[in-house]
């Protein structure tokens, strides 16, 4: 993933006062779909574990 | 990271069997040249490469296979193309072979990882370089010539496309998608179906999924006709080209009439914006009424509005305990007040009466507005009839020349006619099938009247969010706004960002090209979908031939700068608009530019290039390859009384690298 794309990620998620284990889950799958490194069943794994991360900062 | 074309090998295909051998500088040739003689198939290995690198090629259909079948009785065919890769100073050599079926219209891919490791099925590239091989990046590297224009043309995204596709803002694209299609499938599955007002919205947003499915699965097929038909008028606008540039001075005037063509097209466009823009200020609409509306301002200002009376007094009645008499504020006094200001205006009133006093003055003052819209409209009437005229001048340019050609090939522009008909029909019926809306009211209720997926999706995405709301799966619906919104920042933000980036790059580069104070400077002032050419501030729709030239190859060092990977340039005519001088410039700079440059010329771009190219020495790799037929004998006698390794023969081919007799022997396309 290119830079600008990651500092652009890093500062939404901030805005969006995710933490940053968040931040770092949304990363990796964001890199492994530019990279084309995920298939249908894993992006479903990681997708619903990044939506938890994202439920549990809503709440604190 | 550095990626080289190696090798390319062709057989049973549209082009002779050939197995091409490439350098690059480290082999000590960055810049190779090919030329192929008319019709002998350059336009076959310019199309099939970059499907080969992207693997592309495993998803076209039967027809598209078939058509790349030998002239020859033959049921099979290969193209293979081997690269070399230097990742972390590891080195390999990586080939990608497609094998054709043409009886059946299929193909078989495979990949063989290295030279001494056997073929895998699939397209199996290197994981470092695989975003950069995908279909739109390779379009980056391995372009057509009229691609150059593209990048500058005002009515496309060419430009936008490829920043997009290169760094990983077209991924993110679809990464929304599948967040979006994941979140879709949640709520469809995990929705509390109990409630009867639920069920229904489940049942319709079920609806919805089927029409988008239909939807999609249209527009991708329509996707697939319009890329072929948009082959075939590329070839047929080629084939046509050859018979107008047959004719004495027929390219020159064809050229001619196009530039006029598309200057009146700019004018009408230009005026058409500024009609509309003046149009767009209701004061144009009628001198009398902005006349009445000056007496009311008149009017207004005699009436000396009592100006913040209202808060006045209302900050008194808050804050004071004595009125402005010096009497105390008594309840009775208070009410009093209360009712009396009641109708005084606020300073907001008092705010917004100014302005629109103010912009009724400046109204007045352009009050000759209807003329203006009168007189703009009578330039546009004249400007589209001029357009019209250079229309049919051209019309009946082309018509001449069809007139004077033989039976055959009056039938190959009677054929581009119709394709430029097909065309303008099948993008009518893509962006249908793309109308960005967000279906409401009876629409919403029925799927099967809307025609656009993208539209269906977003009734998807709404009656998911509506049922997710409704159902007990609210933190699931939050959550996933989050996500889409951050994901949808990140990828506006990144994408201006980039563009600002290589814009500044491209203008670099662009400097590093031309000699200086030649009189021809030129930089891309801005960049939003395309690049906007100018300079000084000024800009311009587009420059000389060898200015859009250098931009474009500039505009393509900086992405693969900033993207810090080296590609080879492949070109397809790559010098066809650029005058002798600047050819001769360009040609002895081509090898600084990239480490490998791969460039299909043609005869009319020789003069000139030539001349320049022969001061880069032995950094050159002189190709030519042709039938192996009786018209080429000559040749072939000639390549036989040279060094083995300077030439290779097949049934159907002849190839030959000997600098010498490419020089002599000038046999590109016309």
């Amino acid at each position: 993933m290119h830079k600008i794309i990651e500092e652009e990620l890093e500062k939404m998620c901030n805005t969006n006062k995710l933490s940053k284990p968040t931040y770092m889950a949304i990363n990796k799958l964001l890199s492994k779909k530019i990279d084309g490194d995920i298939d249908g069943v894993n992006f479903s794994q990681d997708l619903s574990r990044v939506y938890d991360l994202i439920k549990e900062d809503i709440k604190s | 990271m550095k990626v080289s074309i190696d090798k390319i090998e062709t057989n049973g295909l549209r082009c002779p069997d050939a197995k091409i051998v490439f350098k690059d500088k480290d082999s000590g040739a960055s810049l190779n040249l090919l030329q192929m003689p008319n019709a002998t198939g350059k336009t076959t290995i310019i199309k099939l490469l970059g499907p080969t690198l992207s693997g592309e090629i495993r998803n076209w259909g039967s027809k598209m296979i078939k058509s790349f079948k030998s002239r020859e009785d033959v049921s099979s065919g290969l193209f293979s193309v081997s690269i070399l890769t230097d990742i972390n100073k590891k080195k390999s050599n990586i080939q990608f072979i497609v094998r054709f079926n043409f009886e059946h219209g299929t193909v078989d891919f495979t990949t063989s990882r290295s030279e001494t490791s056997g073929e895998e099925d699939g397209w199996l590239p290197p994981r470092e370089i695989k975003p950069y091989i995908t279909e739109g990046c390779v379009d980056v590297f391995c372009f057509r010539g009229d691609k150059v224009n593209d990048l500058i043309d005002s009515n496309k995204s060419d430009a936008e496309e490829t920043i997009k596709a290169f760094f990983g803002i077209t991924s993110s694209e679809d990464f929304l998608q599948s967040i979006n299609t994941h979140f879709r499938a949640t709520v469809s599955q995990q929705a509390n179906v109990n409630d009867r007002v639920i069920n229904s919205k489940s049942n319709l947003l079920k609806a919805w999924e089927g029409r988008f499915k239909i939807l999609k699965s249209d527009f991708e097929d329509l996707k697939n006709s319009e890329s072929q038909i948009n082959n075939d008028l590329q070839d047929l606008r080629e084939r046509s080209g050859r018979i107008i540039a047959s004719v004495e001075n027929g390219a020159e005037e064809e050229s001619k009439h196009a530039s006029t063509v598309q200057k009146h097209e700019e004018r009408v466009a230009l005026l058409s914006n500024e009609y509309w823009d003046t149009l767009k200020n209701p004061f144009t609409i009628s001198n009398e009424l902005v006349a009445d509306l000056f007496k009311m301002r008149e009017s207004l200002e005699k009436m000396k509005l009592p100006g913040g009376s209202k808060t006045f007094f209302d900050d008194m009645i808050e804050f004071e305990e004595n009125c402005i008499c010096g009497e105390e504020l008594t309840e009775e006094k208070v009410d009093h007040i209360k009712k009396t200001i009641e109708n005084y205006l606020g300073d907001d009133e008092i705010t917004i009466i100014n302005q629109i006093k103010e912009e009724i003055k400046i109204s007045f003052k352009d009050k000759d507005g209807e003329e203006n819209l009168n007189t703009i409209f009578s330039t546009l009437k004249e400007a589209v009839s001029s357009r019209d005229k250079a229309k049919i001048d051209e019309r009946n340019f082309l018509e001449g020349i069809k007139e004077m050609s033989s039976e055959e090939n009056k039938k190959i522009f009677d054929e581009y006619d119709k394709k430029q008909i097909e065309v303008i029909q099948i993008t009518g019926k893509i962006n249908n099938r793309t109308k960005e809306y967000k279906p409401s009211g009876t629409e919403l209720n029925n799927p099967a009247s809307c025609k656009s997926w993208k539209a269906a999706e977003l009734a998807i995405s709404e009656l998911s969010d509506e049922l997710g709301t409704m159902s007990d799966m609210i933190d699931d619906v939050n959550a996933h706004a989050v996500l889409v919104k951050i994901i949808t920042g990140c990828k506006e933000n990144s994408l201006k960002r980039l563009k600002e980036k290589v814009r500044e790059l491209t203008n670099k580069m662009i400097l590093q090209t031309l000699r200086a104070n030649s009189g021809y400077e030129i930089k891309v002032e801005s960049f939003d979908k395309f690049l906007q050419l100018g300079w000084n501030g000024v800009e311009q729709s587009e420059g000389s031939g060898a200015q859009n030239i250098i931009v474009a190859y500039s505009f393509v060092r900086a992405i693969l700068e900033e993207a810090t990977i080296q590609f080879p340039l492949i070109v397809d005519h790559p010098f066809t608009n650029v005058d002798i001088g600047n050819r001769r410039d360009l040609g002895s700079k081509l090898t600084t530019l990239m480490h490998q440059f791969i460039g299909f010329l043609i005869d009319v771009e020789r003069p000139g290039f030539l001349e320049g190219v022969e001061k880069s020495g032995d950094e050159v790799r002189y190709i030519s390859l042709f039938r192996n037929n009786k018209e080429n004998e000559v040749y072939a006698k000639k390549m036989e009384k040279m060094e083995q390794d300077l030439y290779y023969k097949s049934d159907s081919g002849l190839l030959c690298y000997d600098k010498e007799f490419f020089l002599e022997n000038s046999m590109g396309t016309k």
